[in-house]
């Protein structure tokens, strides 16, 4: 197997909680608290979670929009293995180049003050990459890539639907060539019937280009269409970490089980049956002692209350934080051959 | 099901008159509510399933407003409204509000009042339906928070609504809505900004209260899994539309409208393959101030037929039991009918 192109080893991200008139710090948000994987190259990767479990911040400290509080991030390049968390910002800006990120929101992540050119060709521009003639025939190569008509680069974003303007994202996001794509919910924001069209574009220009994606998503649906291997994150840790059809098929984690029960089925006929979990995520300042799930877990023991499990391998490829992982029968999700 | 419907909707227009042009939101809809039933209104952004729910209210904001068809509500005591005839502001209209119809927004954060705790809400609204002392409306309040499962509620009723988490929230908001144990609730996009493992709270919350109060409700979503769940019957919509309508079995698993069958296809699902590419609908929704004539969906539409489509006339045929359809391939047989 060749190395990894991205390798995070205990990547932890606290946050302070201030208070008072002095603003002391009386605890941490912890963010993210000890996650740790690896990456392939041309791999996806998704990191799914509910809302609060630390996916967009993981994704933030490998770009280094945000500093980690402690932990490795080894991004590799032609040149070498880079150490991301540690690297002054001066020595990232090169790396910049090879990881790029296509944001949630296709209405708040494009400038409405400018066109399509300007937007798509930004990157090239703050790189100095080409004249202005080199980069227009890059920007016109890129629209087509993405599926947009070339002729549209002088027009602003107003003009555009929803889908087209993440369409505009991805290009601006492969404008560098980079190696690695952090995706940040990319459909969430879009309608259905165009949800597929852009995950479809995701997947092909995957096996055109290469690409490695990181896809960060809290639909578990959209998650199944595009990804490899699946991180599952509750309260800054990953407590799931498998081969796509083996996490879905065979949870080993009582917290996958219950996402996966939760989600709606879009057939009347299989109505009933679903996990309804007590409470609300637990406290990301103060979480609960043992395992972090214990207090909404149907399986708990004493154990899982004073006990923390740590994610260890509970089949080949298949890591889990669980302390009964192995006897635990957890329902899946059957898929067709 | 009962004899009579709750609310019926018919040919409801609801357009908004803006400087750059007419955006006919709600364009021609028709359906009913029955007493003790689900109702699902599904459609992507722009079909017109909030402007349809914020019209049966009267709560349409301007430069919007309803320029034909009727909603008709029969009233607990017998008596039948045509909501569309009432003055927005009238004592009638707001008798209706709160009372017989109850609201669930999206986001309850803002629909929440800030700077008023969560139970001076909730006993403004029961004191201003109902005849009785704020020391019972409070109680009252109480145990409405008690109901929906917020934990501790003599002490929730006094906190405000950024106090709470967005299940919480969401909880409280439909405590609000049932303050005054309307018996129909219009819950829209109640589950969206939420979590799924707090979706499915919620989605139990509403059944159990359905069963144990009897009343109907009207889900406005755009998540077909969530109508699956939850709806007795489907409605469709499309570009201010009611395309299709009928029994959620019927709509899952014999879709008639080119529309339906198209968006139940390209919806990723949980139990398909690993890594697959998804069937899609070609295009974008339309711009509003740029609706395609006839059929809204023929431009996208794999089954259009030239000549015909552009010029289709909206006319509601039924294919089943209680399943009517407008769509030009289903009027063969000739049997046009009102829902």
């Amino acid at each position: 197997m060749t190395a990894p192109l991205l390798e995070v080893r205990g990547l932890r991200k606290f946050f302070p909680v201030h208070r008072g008139l002095l603003r002391r710090v009386v605890g941490h948000v912890r963010a993210v608290d000890d996650v740790s994987f690896s990456l392939a190259r041309g791999e996806t990767l998704a990191l799914v979670g509910e809302s609060g479990c630390g996916k967009t911040t993981t994704s933030r400290c490998i770009l280094r929009a945000l500093t980690p509080t402690a932990g490795e991030i080894l991004f590799r390049t032609d040149a070498g293995v880079h150490d991301l968390a540690s690297l002054p910002k001066r020595a990232l800006r090169p790396l910049r180049r090879q990881m790029q990120m296509v944001f949630q929101d296709p209405f708040s992540s494009l400038n409405p003050r400018r066109t399509l050119l300007d937007i798509v060709a930004e990157p090239l521009v703050a790189n100095g990459v080409g004249s202005h003639a080199e980069r227009v025939d890059r920007v016109a190569e890129l629209l087509r890539l993405v599926g947009l008509r070339p002729e549209y680069m002088r027009r602003y974003p107003h003009a555009f639907s929803g889908g087209q303007r993440q369409r505009v994202g991805i290009a601006r996001a492969l404008a560098l060539h980079p190696s690695l794509v952090v995706a940040d919910e990319p459909v969430s924001a879009l309608d259905v019937s165009v949800q597929a069209q852009i995950l479809n574009l995701l997947l092909e220009l995957q096996g055109r280009l290469g690409l490695t994606y990181l896809f960060v998503a809290h639909d578990l649906s959209v998650v199944k269409h595009v990804s490899d291997r699946v991180a599952v994150m509750y309260v800054g840790q990953i407590v799931e970490l498998a081969a796509t059809d083996a996490l879905y098929r065979t949870p080993r984690h009582p917290y996958t089980e219950a996402l996966m029960s939760a989600v709606p089925k879009p057939d009347p006929r299989l109505r009933g049956g679903r996990i309804v979990l007590e409470g609300d995520v637990a406290d990301p300042v103060n979480p609960p002692a043992g395992c972090y799930f214990n207090p909404r877990c149907r399986y708990a023991v004493d154990r899982c209350r004073v006990e923390t499990p740590q994610l260890r391998e509970v089949a080949p490829g298949h890591l889990a934080r669980c302390h009964r992982a192995e006897e635990l029968k957890l329902a899946g999700i059957a898929s067709p051959d | 099901m009962a004899t009579e419907p709750l609310l019926s909707v018919r040919d409801l227009r609801t357009y908004f008159f803006q400087d750059e042009g007419v955006v006919r939101a709600v364009d021609g809809a028709s359906f009913d509510v029955w007493p003790r039933a689900t109702l699902g209104i599904v459609g992507e952004s722009g079909c017109g399933k909030s402007v349809t729910a914020r019209s049966i209210l009267r709560i349409v904001e301007r430069p919007g407003r309803i320029v034909g068809g009727s909603v008709t509500l029969r009233r607990a005591d017998g008596r039948v409204l045509d909501l569309t005839a009432l003055d927005e502001e009238s004592t009638e209209m707001r008798e209706v509000r709160g009372a017989e119809i109850g609201l669930v927004f999206q986001e309850p954060m803002t629909s929440f009042s800030p700077v008023h705790t969560v139970g001076n809400q909730m006993i403004e609204t029961i004191r201003l339906h109902q005849r009785v002392s704020a020391t019972e409306a409070r109680e009252r309040a109480v145990a409405m928070l008690r109901l929906v499962g917020v934990p501790r509620p003599e002490r929730r009723v006094d906190e405000y609504a950024f106090q709470l988490s967005g299940g919480l929230r969401q909880r409280a908001m439909i405590a609000l809505a049932l303050s005054c144990e309307p018996r129909l609730l219009i819950a829209d996009e109640p589950t969206t900004a939420l979590d799924v493992t707090t979706q499915a709270q919620i989605l139990d919350l509403l059944r159990r209260l359905q069963a144990e109060r009897g009343m109907a409700i009207v889900l406005i979503t755009h998540n077909l899994g969530v109508v699956a769940e939850l709806c007795d019957e489907v409605a469709v919509m499309y570009l201010g539309r009611v395309v299709e309508h009928g029994p959620v079995d019927a709509i899952f698993h014999a879709p008639r409208h080119p529309y339906t069958r198209a968006l139940l296809r390209s919806m990723p699902s949980i139990h398909a393959p690993v890594r697959t590419t998804l069937p899609t609908i070609a295009g974008s929704i339309p711009h509003p101030y740029d609706r395609p004539p006839g059929c809204p969906f023929h431009p996208r539409c794999p089954e259009a037929v030239p000549g015909v489509c552009e010029r289709a006339e909206s006319v509601l045929t039924q294919v089943g039991d209680g399943h009517v359809v407008d769509c030009v391939l289903h009027r063969t047989a000739p049997r046009p009918v009102t829902p």
